[in-house]
């Protein structure tokens, strides 16, 4: 595919802001839809929309096939062994929340270790914080560099306290820095720990395998990666979600509830469906379905090499202005096309709201990762992202912009 | 009028900066950015795209395209009571 041909799928490309066209460099918060995603989600509204699982009738049915085969569709997008072995979630965080809850239900005891990172989101390290308090267990947080990657040296050394999980993102959401997650499942593995990564960096962006990676968790969000919001995936190993308790209870993932009844009077469905009680999200699992379509139809190979020009592009030419501090890591290789910055004598605020006006969307304040701006000490940042539809004349554009300040 | 009719949005950052980001309403947009540049003692003027300076001993920077930014508030009712005064 064409750059110029995926823009123009894009409809919001063509919005004016403040009489500016768009340029969206906030990939990392959420990207833009497709015309495809945004289509298939109208067809699933005027053509199938009924309640999956509870009906006999034909719309029922074709929205069940349409959301059992958008698990079909996300397994062999992450290739995972079993389709059954992906849980529709509403988005990374619920995902990261489900595994900590049910982990601290059927596999943690009072006084257990659990290890997550100064590099991760909120997201990833509030819900053990909360388990910290509720069961008794330690949780401890693994250094950063100076260069905001993860300290390697330190994660070994706590790894060696034995940890029953480590929790850590498989890319940065701060410096797009990609992690050595094959590497580090391996070394956690033997010393007894699960771990769950969360990969709503990366999903979109680089080729995620869970049978090479050896993941025993991996969570995800649609959003961020060309489908909608309010869908997102936890995969599991069978053999872990299998013995693990359910997350939410209702309708949808209960074979029987037979209070009579002697044998089973309370018995769950079978993975994926003990973990999707209530209502099931249809449209954002059809939506992301199609988004992923999109994402192969344009391929990693595409998607890497256009967010690497732009990355090395952008880093070169702020080097060269006065007054900016970047973070991140330097080599370019393990890096998705995230970077950190400020300008001294501006907030994040300022500097995001000065682009604001001419057009350029971009992030401000803390990412949702506190303890890593703590860590560099340094109040917020700014944030450029970038997907496969932004251009070289869209960074030159931000670049401009950022020079009236200087 | 009262300064809900001037303000469309109060988003509150995070962030050790805690800033508060008021969106103005763009029909009273010219009106409301005259009455704060009345009050405002303005310390630097940067390009005409952005004001910084101080109205009543706290931070304030104002956007042409209708932004403000404020600093220094505990909490979002006393930004409510500096807003009255801006807009009252």
């Amino acid at each position: 595919m064409e750059l110029a041909e995926i823009r123009k799928d894009f409809p919001i490309l063509k919005r004016k802001i403040n009489g500016h066209k768009l340029i969206y460099f906030d990939n990392a918060a959420t990207t833009q839809k497709p015309v495809q995603v945004i289509k298939a989600i109208e067809k699933y509204y005027r053509e199938k929309n009924a309640n999956i699982h509870r009906g006999v009738h034909t719309l029922s049915q074709e929205a069940t096939f349409l959301y059992e085969e958008a698990h079909k569709v996300v397994s062999s997008f992450i290739n995972s062994k079993k389709w059954e072995e992906v849980i529709f979630v509403r988005n990374t965080t619920e995902a990261l929340n489900l595994i900590a809850y049910t982990l601290g239900r059927g596999y943690l005891n009072e006084g257990d270790l659990v290890l997550t990172t100064k590099l991760d989101h909120h997201s990833n390290i509030l819900p053990w914080l909360l388990l910290k308090e509720q069961k008794k267990i330690r949780v401890e947080l693994v250094e950063i560099t100076k260069e905001g990657i993860l300290d390697l040296e330190d994660l070994e050394n706590k790894l060696k306290k034995g940890p029953k999980v480590l929790a850590l993102s498989h890319i940065s959401n701060i410096t797009g820095w990609i992690s050595p997650l094959k590497e580090i499942v391996k070394k956690a593995h033997r010393e007894g720990a699960v771990v769950v990564a969360d990969g709503a960096q990366a999903a979109a962006h680089i080729p995620v395998d869970v049978q090479e990676l050896d993941v025993d968790f991996y969570a995800f969000s649609g959003h961020k990666m060309l489908g909608p919001m309010g869908i997102g995936v936890l995969y599991g190993k069978e053999n872990l979600l299998s013995k693990l308790p359910p997350f939410l209870s209702g309708g949808d993932m209960l074979e029987t509830l037979s209070l009579s009844s002697k044998t089973c009077q309370l018995c769950l469905k079978t993975l994926p469906w003990k973990y999707e009680a209530g209502t099931s999200n249809v449209e954002g699992a059809i939506g992301l379905m199609e988004a992923i379509k999109y994402i192969k139809k344009t391929g990693f190979d595409l998607i890497l090499k256009e967010e690497k020009k732009l990355l090395k592009f952008t880093l070169e030419n702020l080097k060269e202005m006065k007054n900016v501090e970047i973070y991140g890591p330097e080599d370019l290789e393990n890096r998705i096309a995230v970077i950190p910055f400020n300008l001294k004598g501006f907030s994040s605020n300022e500097v995001a709201s000065v682009l604001d006006q001419y057009g350029i969307a971009i992030r401000s304040g803390y990412h949702c990762a506190q303890p890593f701006h703590e860590a560099l000490n340094i109040p917020s940042s700014a944030r450029v992202s970038f997907y496969i539809y932004n251009t070289t004349e869209e960074v030159k554009k931000f670049l401009k912009v950022l020079k009236k300040l200087i | 009028m009262s300064w809900e009719n001037y303000v469309k949005l109060i988003e509150d950052s995070c962030g050790k900066e805690k800033d508060f980001i008021i969106l103005l309403n763009s029909d009273l947009r010219e009106e409301a950015i005259t009455k704060i540049k009345e009050k405002m003692k303005i310390e630097r003027n940067i390009s005409n795209i952005m004001l910084q300076g101080k109205i009543f001993d706290k931070e304030i920077t104002l956007f042409c395209h209708g932004k403000v930014i404020l600093k220094g508030f505990k909490n979002k009712r006393d930004l409510e009571y500096f807003l009255n005064q801006i807009f009252s």
